[in-house]
């Protein structure tokens, strides 16, 4: 690919996705029963909602599926596939618009997938779904907003909820959890704001609500949670109808906010956990992905952070710069590593890093796509990532770029 | 016969070609070379037990701390938990199953061990037969020749978690983790057990399903003091630092 950087990884192909190459938060792969490799991609705007790609042979990815949503002041950023059933978040541009909340599809034929129910979030005071975890086919863990949920900051909406899913067509809230301060008659205090302005845009770069729930199989008793600017969070979920805090860590302030994933590397009594970027030309450096000692789950102590590239090179190159998602190792046909990290970094990147001394974080490869066609900046904005048990690395641009395939000599 | 050569970097190790370096360069004829981080043997070496010379730090003045069986005995369990990193949980629940199961083959066997309820009785106690267990080399980098690192792709070393010198067998033991070797690490390994035959590969799956360690490490766990007269500690004159491999006895 000209003009790309890449050290020890190697792009397999590229699809832009019929077009439509905007990738939100969401990639899960299923190996359908005819032994097809299907991956379900999440789109970051309307109009369309997901796109299935079949990447049985990553050199030759193949779309075959894509949907559109009922209008365009929705988007339908995350989704997971647990099994044959696809779950998708939608969030809605403004408070109170619909639909919002989590729609469960049937995709035993990934060609036709077919709506099996949903689950309604919206409210006066919802935009509904925003990112959900979905692997073990009986509990969506999400952020999601809810009509009986007033925040006491419009951009505090989405909280933590469990929904039970056990029966597919008639899913329940199991449990929830906010961060305390964050609903109008809690008796906490609301939290005080790490970057209030501006005050009047939803979109701010502020704000106490959720973004990432991971729950594994291996400790179903426990939620790892990334609370924006409530920082990262560990549950004890034992009883999923009241949810409580075992351990809590935050370095926003004096960092610049925006705690997005809490990933758990249950052998080695290890967190990594990402704040995301969301301001253009550096505006928000530094957003690091941090590796936490969680050993003792109550006193949580950071250790390292993930090297990144210069900022002088990259902050004003065009675009977001800096962490973002990363591969969270979920159960099913995915590669789980508790010593290689793959990440994406916006204008920065794939980025793999070897975690072996948590101590000393080394990169030990990366790929910067050149800009692709369309893109509203001027850089490759990576946006998304997921790596199969077979190594192979699916990345998305956040604007245009569509699919990345990419294999790593590591 | 030929003679095969093992260089192992094992514990909290970052950078196992540093540890090597910094080992005596030639193998003494009386036997293998053991630090606290290195283990260099040869194919006709005797076995490493946890009372072999060199692996353990043990000054005099802690020495004289160590009053009874138990504390002696607990030392030495510390010193071996200490080669696992504070990160690797499956490794430090393996060397504590392990040393678990040594004490209890010698519970189990008190009346069949040598000297157990004889005139020597006075002299040591069975339970003293826990030095005498196989010494696991945690975290074990284990050097390539140039052949094999030809072959394999790999660079100078190949992880074990454990490896255990039996004296007639290298055993590599490979824990299952949630974590998954890269496909170059896959590669490597499958290539390099194929070009092995002398070395006995063992992988412990993370859920045993009521299996116990025995059943994965038979040669290991069960009858460790076979071939041997008495059981020696790990603190002792130079003089008496090696015990001879069963093989050669006689």
């Amino acid at each position: 690919m000209q003009g790309a950087v890449a050290k020890h990884m190697k792009l397999l192909s590229h699809d832009t996705m019929r077009g439509f190459g905007g990738v939100g938060e969401g990639m899960s792969l299923q190996i359908a029963k005819d032994g097809r490799r299907i991956l379900w991609i999440a789109h970051e705007w309307a109009p369309k909602n997901f796109t299935a790609v079949d990447v049985s042979d990553p050199r030759t990815p193949r779309v075959i599926c894509q949907t559109a949503l009922p209008h365009n002041d929705m988007r339908s950023n995350s989704l997971e596939v647990s099994g044959d059933i696809l779950a998708v978040a939608y969030q809605v541009a403004k408070p109170g618009g619909k639909p919002a909340g989590v729609e469960l599809f049937d995709v035993s034929r990934p060609e036709t997938p077919t709506s099996i129910s949903f689950f309604d979030a919206s409210g006066p005071h919802s935009r509904g779904m925003h990112c959900l975890w979905f692997v073990d086919g009986e509990f969506i863990h999400c952020s999601g907003g809810a009509a009986d949920f007033e925040p006491t900051h419009f951009r505090d909406d989405q909280f933590y909820r469990i929904i039970d899913v056990r029966n597919p067509s008639h899913p329940v809230e199991a449990g929830r959890w906010w961060y305390p301060g964050t609903r109008k008659g809690d008796a906490a205090a609301p939290p005080k704001r790490v970057r209030p302005m501006p005050m009047d845009d939803i979109r701010g770069p502020d704000a106490f609500r959720l973004h990432n729930s991971n729950v594994y199989p291996e400790r179903p008793d426990r939620a790892y949670l990334g609370y924006i600017d409530g920082g990262a969070f560990i549950m004890d979920i034992s009883d999923k109808s009241t949810p409580k805090v075992i351990g809590t860590w935050n370095p926003h302030p004096p960092y610049p906010g925006f705690t997005h994933t809490v990933m758990p590397l249950l052998d080695r009594g290890l967190l990594v956990v990402t704040d995301e970027c969301v301001q253009d030309e550096g505006e928000d450096w530094p957003k690091l992905t941090w590796v936490v000692d969680a050993r003792k789950e109550d006193n949580l102590v950071p250790i390292s952070t993930l090297p990144l590239p210069p900022v002088e090179e990259f902050g004003h190159k065009g675009g977001r710069f800096g962490s973002h998602n990363i591969h969270e190792n979920r159960p099913g046909p995915s590669f789980r590593s508790e010593d290689y990290i793959f990440g994406v970094f916006f204008n920065a990147g794939v980025r793999v890093f070897d975690i072996k001394n948590p101590y000393r974080p080394e990169e030990v490869a990366c790929f910067i796509p050149p800009m692709p066609e369309n893109s509203r900046v001027a850089t490759a904005q990576m946006n998304e990532i997921y790596v199969d048990e077979r190594g192979v690395i699916y990345a998305g641009d956040r604007w245009s770029g569509g699919l990345y395939v990419f294999e790593a000599n590591i | 016969m030929t003679i095969l050569r093992y260089h192992i970097a094992f514990g909290i190790v970052e950078n196992p070609a540093r540890v090597l370096s910094m080992q005596p360069a030639a193998l003494p004829q009386d036997g293998p070379i053991l630090s606290p981080s290195a283990a260099s043997f040869a194919s006709d070496s005797p076995a490493l037990r946890l009372n072999s010379a060199g692996w353990m730090s043990l000054p005099a003045a802690v020495m004289a701390t160590l009053r009874t069986h138990a504390a002696l005995k607990n030392y030495c369990r510390s010193r071996i938990q200490k080669k696992a990193s504070i990160f690797d949980r499956p490794l430090q629940d393996f060397l504590t199953s392990y040393l678990d199961v040594v004490e209890a083959e010698i519970r189990d066997h008190a009346n069949d061990l040598p000297g157990g309820a004889s005139w020597d009785a006075a002299l040591y106690d069975t339970a003293d037969w826990f030095f005498s267990a196989f010494l696991p080399l945690p975290n074990a980098h284990l050097e390539l020749t140039e052949e094999e690192r030809k072959e394999t792709g790999a660079e100078r070393f190949i992880r074990f978690d454990v490896v255990f010198w039996t004296g007639t067998s290298l055993i590599a033991v490979t824990l299952e983790r949630l974590s998954m070797p890269t496909p170059r690490q896959r590669h490597e390994q499958a290539r390099f057990a194929a070009m092995r035959s002398d070395i006995t590969f063992v992988s412990i799956p993370r859920k045993k399903n009521g299996m116990r360690l025995q059943s994965y490490l038979p040669s290991v766990c069960e009858q460790f003091w076979h071939g041997l007269r008495y059981p020696l500690g790990p603190y002792r004159p130079e003089a008496f630092r090696w015990q001879p491999a069963p093989g050669r006895l006689s």
